[in-house]
């Protein structure tokens, strides 16, 4: 549905983007994962043609974005970043007003209006001037708008952005149901909201593709992967070194002392239980256990990691 | 032409929904009154070789309404937009830039020509209630003056109404965009102006000042002598005009 070859932007001089290159599949939903000033928006701004790239190529369906643009802006519903919206209509009155700038007239119209504000639970505001509805429910009037048409791709900015967190719920929801029937390219610089709603994400940050993957799955391309504690009474040199050598755990770091006893993190690789083990060794050195844990990573984790390395 | 027809309706409404739009007339109407009725007061002690409504279209006041008329009608168009980030939503639905330039400048032109009809009001009850002859025989009215000049005022707006149009599409900022029109409009007629101002100017300089000058325009078209060259120079500037906004919207895809 998307495919993206080497895209590079500039703006006078500054590199926003930097040969970015990824594909989506049709039916997918996937996240666009990166913190502020990534490149997100200005990616998505390229595959809708409001911005033109310095160099690459970006095709949806099959279609080159600028050379059959207008083709292409009718098969995508977007909503742009913080959603801006004319202030001084209504809301169903702007809805059919986007509808047929995108082509729909008569029926079809009447009912592509009538079931965006369904799926997005306008109804009840299908005459509020859009100047005085809430973040939320302005935030649903982007939605709709992108759906109207039912366009076989929906790309949204930031949906969640400066919502509450009911709204944010709600929105999730919605957009979870909308891949049914979509392609969705959503754009986000917040962890938990991929992990829920996407099957797969794109990790970018200063402009460079990081890493692509299922979210699960992405956690097992790190190096380092998921981490264990043990607090044992002993000497810590010895269990320090001990640790080290048990099959899986790339690092101990001692954690913290109290008296005789000694917090241990463990780095260890993905998808090993290393606790089996350490539970051995301890029974056979005789040391004394009082805590013995493990935690996979999180995809929190694999982005604080690979936005760290991009500072080292 | 759709999508144009569509653009055109939603533009129009944002004019006739608005209260500005509303006090605009208003002021407007009530400023066209006040000056019909100084000239109609003038008229019954001097009589004028010229009818009443080309007295009028001479008039600097008539000038200056009109002049402060443009930047009021266009500062909206752009800019708003601009500030409200509603031209993202708007350029990347399938539609071409050139149309939404297009709607947005004739509705402007349209709200401009309505804002002139009070005024077309007022002459046409002058020429139905008042009988010429109480004015000591000079006429009050005739129909070149009225179509010539509100012919006139239409080739004159979409030019000027152009210039609105660019300014506005150069910031996001309404004032800045009112004062940045108000000001090219204000230099252009007061270039025209010179022309009456100092009779020994070199003769090449009264040449161009009288092919560019509105009020020289409207001098010719009020007294029912209708050349084509201010059409062809109304209709060419407004092209440029409007193509130069099209440059400054697009100004996101230069590639710098
Ligand atoms: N119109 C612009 N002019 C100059 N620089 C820009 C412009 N838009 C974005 N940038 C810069 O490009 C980089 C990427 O921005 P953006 O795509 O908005 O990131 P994100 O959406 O991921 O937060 C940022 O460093 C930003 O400052
Ligand atoms: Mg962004």
């Amino acid at each position: 549905m998307i495919k993206v070859d080497q895209l590079s932007k500039r703006y006078s001089g500054h590199t926003a983007l930097d040969s970015v290159s990824f594909e989506v599949g049709r039916g997918e939903i996937v996240g666009f994962l990166g913190p502020n000033g990534a490149g997100k928006t200005t990616t998505l701004r390229i595959l809708t043609n409001y911005l033109p790239p310095s160099s690459g190529s970006a095709q949806i369906d099959g279609l080159d974005v600028f050379k059959n643009s207008l083709e292409v802006r009718k098969r995508i519903g977007y909503m742009p970043e913080n959603v801006p919206l004319y202030n001084d209509m209504r809301v169903k009155e702007y809805l059919r007003f986007r509808g047929a700038l995108k082509g729909l007239k008569g029926k079809a119209l009447r009912i592509g209006v009538g079931e965006a504000m369904d799926r997005t639970s306008l109804h009840e505001v299908r005459r509020k001037m859009i100047g005085t509805l809430s973040k939320g429910f302005r935030q649903r009037v982007g939605l709709a708008d992108a759906l109207v048409n039912r366009p076989p791709l929906l790309i949204l900015d930031e949906p969640t952005n400066g919502l509450d967190p009911n709204q944010i719920r709600e929105v999730r929801g919605l957009i979870k149901e909308l891949g049914g029937d979509h392609t969705v390219l959503i754009s986000t610089h917040i962890l938990p909201e991929v992990e829920m709603t996407c099957g797969r994400v794109i990790i970018i940050n200063q402009g460079k593709i990081q890493a692509i993957g299922e979210p699960r799955n992405l956690a097992g391309q790190m190096r380092s992967a998921g981490t264990a504690r043990v607090e044992l009474k002993g000497d810590p040199n010895v269990i320090e070194g001990k640790l080290g050598k048990v099959g899986g755990v790339r690092r101990v770091t001692l954690e913290r002392s109290d008296a005789d006893w000694h917090l241990f993190v463990m780095k260890v690789e993905a998808n090993k239980d290393v606790r089996e083990m350490i539970d051995r060794l301890a029974r056979k050195e005789q040391w004394a256990m009082r805590e013995l844990s493990r935690k996979d990573v999180s995809l929190e984790d694999v982005f604080a990691d690979l936005t760290m390395n991009q500072h080292d | 032409m759709r999508t144009f027809l569509i653009l055109l309706s939603r533009e129009i409404k944002a004019y006739f929904q608005s209260i500005v739009a509303y006090i605009v007339i208003a002021a407007v109407s009530l400023l066209h009154g006040v000056i019909f009725l100084k000239f109609v007061t003038a008229l019954k002690s001097d009589s004028v070789p010229m009818a009443l409504n080309q007295v009028m279209l001479l008039n600097n006041q008539f000038w200056l309404v009109l002049l402060l008329i443009i930047p009021l009608i266009t500062m909206r168009l752009f800019s708003e937009e601009q500030k409200l980030g509603t031209l993202e939503p708007l350029l990347t639905a399938p539609v071409q830039s050139w149309q939404v330039i297009f709607s947005k400048y004739t509705a402007a032109l349209l709200f401009y020509m309505v804002l002139y009809l009070p005024y077309m009001f007022y002459m046409i009850y002058f020429e139905k209630t008042v009988n010429a002859s109480a004015f000591g025989g000079a006429y009050a009215f005739s129909s070149p003056s009225f179509y010539g000049g509100y012919a006139m005022i239409f080739l004159i707006g979409l030019f000027f109404v152009a210039v609105g149009c660019l300014a506005s599409a150069l910031t996001s900022n309404q004032i800045i965009a009112a004062v940045i029109s108000f000001t090219i409009l204000l230099i252009y007629f007061f270039l025209g102006l010179l022309r009456v101002q100092f009779n020994d100017l070199p003769q090449i300089t009264i040449e161009f000042l009288e092919y560019i000058s509105p009020i020289e325009h409207m001098r010719d078209w009020s007294a029912g002598f209708f050349n084509t060259r201010p059409v062809v120079y109304y209709v060419s500037f407004a092209a440029l005009t409007l193509s130069l906004t099209h440059h400054v919207l697009d100004y996101r895809k230069w590639r710098i």
